[in-house]
């Protein structure tokens, strides 16, 4: 399977409060297939999000090459990256980050009226997958932790995305409801085809998948850091 | 439905208290721009510009504005009277088509009682083919009774009507030392509204203002008081005015070089507005000042809608943040924030138009009350227009501040502080 996610000796290094330049990222390679599900460790403050961000588009690295879905971002300007994130990328954060003005349904709209353009259809299909089909209506305030990242799991989906980037996607859930979340978040990444590449420091999280790396090793920025 | 439309009206509705307030503020201001400029162009209008009936008075010397106040709008005391043959005279002229004498000085409830001949209901037009006319049964006084016909704002306010009796008093308003004449006059004629001052007035015959006790004829040189059914000679009689249709606008130029002369002891004031217009000029800064004031609450809504929009901006960050991982551009949600001023700004005006609509009906009766001139609410000014625009402008602008710092939102960042 072709790779849908390729990069090569990417960094990134931010400047600290005392004014050095700190690397937090320096990857020398790593690789995730169309479809794929991967578990990446990190403990925290290792630069999970960060690596999770240069994916998105959100943060340029400082060098390296980084391609998603066949094309280099260095060579993307800033609004040809957010066209890539509308239509080629899912996000799933730890605090679901719905907005509360909206719907369950028009979040999940939101997530793919930037890129492939609005379908509430589509949208009502993924909320009745996840479970929600009697929540369509409700505020991300009247919804409870476990619904609220389920909506976010559909959201993700929302722009029939090729890769799904999840951030510690049940750190605020409780065990039963993590597990549960978990499952729904891959068996619905997988009906959509969607390559999955999950960060978390929750060893039964990272358990569940056959694929696991660990950011500290594959991150030459960790080295010598207090594990 | 374009998600830029969508995220602005859920903003607005999600700020629902602070779009309200803001929206309270544009609206005063545009209703209170709208209403300067219409209540000044209409004030003109009326005043200076507007079919008055007469094109010029020929009064006592003195101000022509004093002279045109006193008996066009029925405003001001009378600067002074002139003797009965120079209204003969002028009658006689033939570059006058219409001359109408005046005799004034008495009131009812601070109405005043015009003195005057039948020419007034017959011939006289206070506008362009408009006579006066009476409200069914009323009639024209007659000359030989004491009789009298009011206007249409008169009987609303006094409560005349056909069949009462009433007496004038002396001077040209109410006051503590009103004394009221002995004569009694009776209403015989009520007249339908017309807008203009003569609504505020009593038509009486100029001989009541002649017998009323307690006048003194001059127009001898000498005091002369006719006695119950005594014939008054004309060189005994005295007018305020003598209200002139001219023949033409020529005609004034030369009626002006004869009779506004001192050795005739006489003004014409003409045209009529004119003399208002020059009022007007003189009160011109008053106007400059009002517009200055109502440009000032304009900034001050404009700044109420970059402040309102600026507090959220901290709030919204997060909002903005989640929308950028979403696929949004930096243009998108800039354009929201835009949008959102430009809406708040437009939908301001619009009310602003109810709010100069408000304005302009409390206006408009102040205005009626106090000289008779009709103000229309919904006149078309110029200013119903470019104030909504002018507006829409401001308040984009005032957008720009908070849409540059919606631009300039740190995504990772935003994000990792939440």
């Amino acid at each position: 399977m072709p790779p849908i996610l390729q990069l090569t000796d990417l960094k990134k290094s931010f400047k600290a409060p005392d004014g050095e330049s700190q690397l937090v990222i320096d990857v020398p390679e790593f690789h995730l297939e169309a479809g794929a599900q991967v578990a990446l460790a990190g403990r925290s403050g290792s630069g999970k999000t960060t690596f999770l961000n240069l994916i998105a588009g959100l943060l340029t690295p400082d060098s390296g090459r980084l391609e998603v879905c066949g094309r280099e971002l260095s060579s993307l300007s800033e609004s040809e990256r957010d066209v890539m994130r509308a239509k080629d990328v899912g996000y799933v954060f730890q605090t679901f980050n719905l907005l509360g003005a909206y719907s369950a349904l028009e979040n999940v709209a939101l997530g793919m009226l930037f890129g492939a353009g609005g379908d509430l259809d589509f949208a009502r299909e993924l909320l009745v997958e996840v479970g929600l089909e009697d929540r369509l209506q409700y505020r991300p305030h009247e919804l409870s932790s476990g619904q609220r990242q389920r909506v976010a799991v559909a959201r993700a989906l929302a722009s029939r995305p090729a890769l799904v980037l999840a951030d510690e996607p049940t750190g605020s859930l409780d065990t039963q409801h993590a597990a549960a979340a978990l499952a729904l978040l891959r068996a619905a990444c997988e009906r959509h085809s969607a390559a999955l590449l999950l960060v978390s420091h929750d060893p039964e999280i990272l358990l569940a998948f056959d694929r696991r790396l660990d950011l500290d090793e594959i991150n030459r920025a960790a080295e010598g850091a207090p594990q | 439905m374009s998600p830029v439309f969508l995220i602005v009206q859920r903003s607005l509705r999600q700020h629902a208290l602070s779009t309200a307030v803001t929206l309270a503020s544009v609206a005063l201001a545009a209703g209170l721009v709208m209403a300067v400029f219409s209540v000044a162009r209409q004030s003109r209008l009326a005043f200076a510009g507007g079919p008055l009936g007469y094109d010029a008075v020929l009064g006592a010397r003195g101000s022509d504005l004093q002279l045109v106040l006193n008996t066009v709008f029925h405003l001001e005391t009378s600067p002074g009277n002139i003797p009965w043959h120079l209204y003969e005279e002028i009658a006689a002229d033939p570059l006058v088509a219409l001359a109408v004498p005046y005799a004034v000085g008495d009131h009812f409830k601070g109405f005043r009682v015009v003195g005057t001949d039948a020419k007034i209901f017959d011939e006289f037009e206070y506008s362009a083919g408009q006579r006066f006319e009476f409200a069914p049964p009323g009639r024209p006084f007659d000359i030989s009774r004491r009789e009298a016909v009011i206007g249409a704002a008169v009987a609303r306010e006094t409560g005349l009507s056909l069949g009462s009796h009433f007496q004038p008093s002396h001077g040209v308003a109410a006051g503590p030392a009103d004394h009221a004449h002995d004569e009694e006059y009776a209403v015989v004629g009520v007249l339908e509204s017309t807008g203009s001052p003569s609504d505020r007035v009593i038509w009486i015959p100029i001989e009541g203002i002649f017998r009323m006790s307690g006048h003194e004829l001059f127009g001898s040189g000498e005091s002369f008081v006719p006695a119950d059914g005594e014939p008054i000679a004309d060189e005994h009689k005295q007018l305020s005015a003598v209200m002139l249709k001219l023949e033409g606008r020529g005609a004034g130029f030369k009626l002006k070089g004869k009779y506004s002369r001192a050795s005739r002891g006489a003004t014409l004031a003409w045209p009529i507005s004119e003399s208002v217009g020059k009022l007007f000029n003189k009160l011109g800064w008053v106007q400059r000042v009002l517009e200055l004031v109502a440009y000032l609450v304009v900034v001050v809504a404009a700044g109420s809608i970059l402040a309102s929009l600026y507090n959220t901006m901290n709030e919204r960050r997060r909002e903005f943040a989640i929308l950028r991982t979403l696929g949004a551009r930096r243009s998108t949600v800039s354009a929201v924030i835009i949008l959102e001023a430009a809406a708040i700004a437009l939908a301001g005006s619009l009310l602003g138009l109810l709010v100069q609509a408000g304005i302009m009906a409390v206006a408009a009766r102040v205005v009626a009350a106090e000289t008779g001139v009709a103000l229309e609410v919904w006149a078309w000014h110029p200013a119903l227009v470019w104030t909504p625009l002018g507006l829409v402008v401001l308040g984009t602008a005032a957008g720009i501040l908070p849409a540059l710092k919606a631009y300039s939102t740190d995504v990772a960042l935003t994000l990792a502080r939440t």
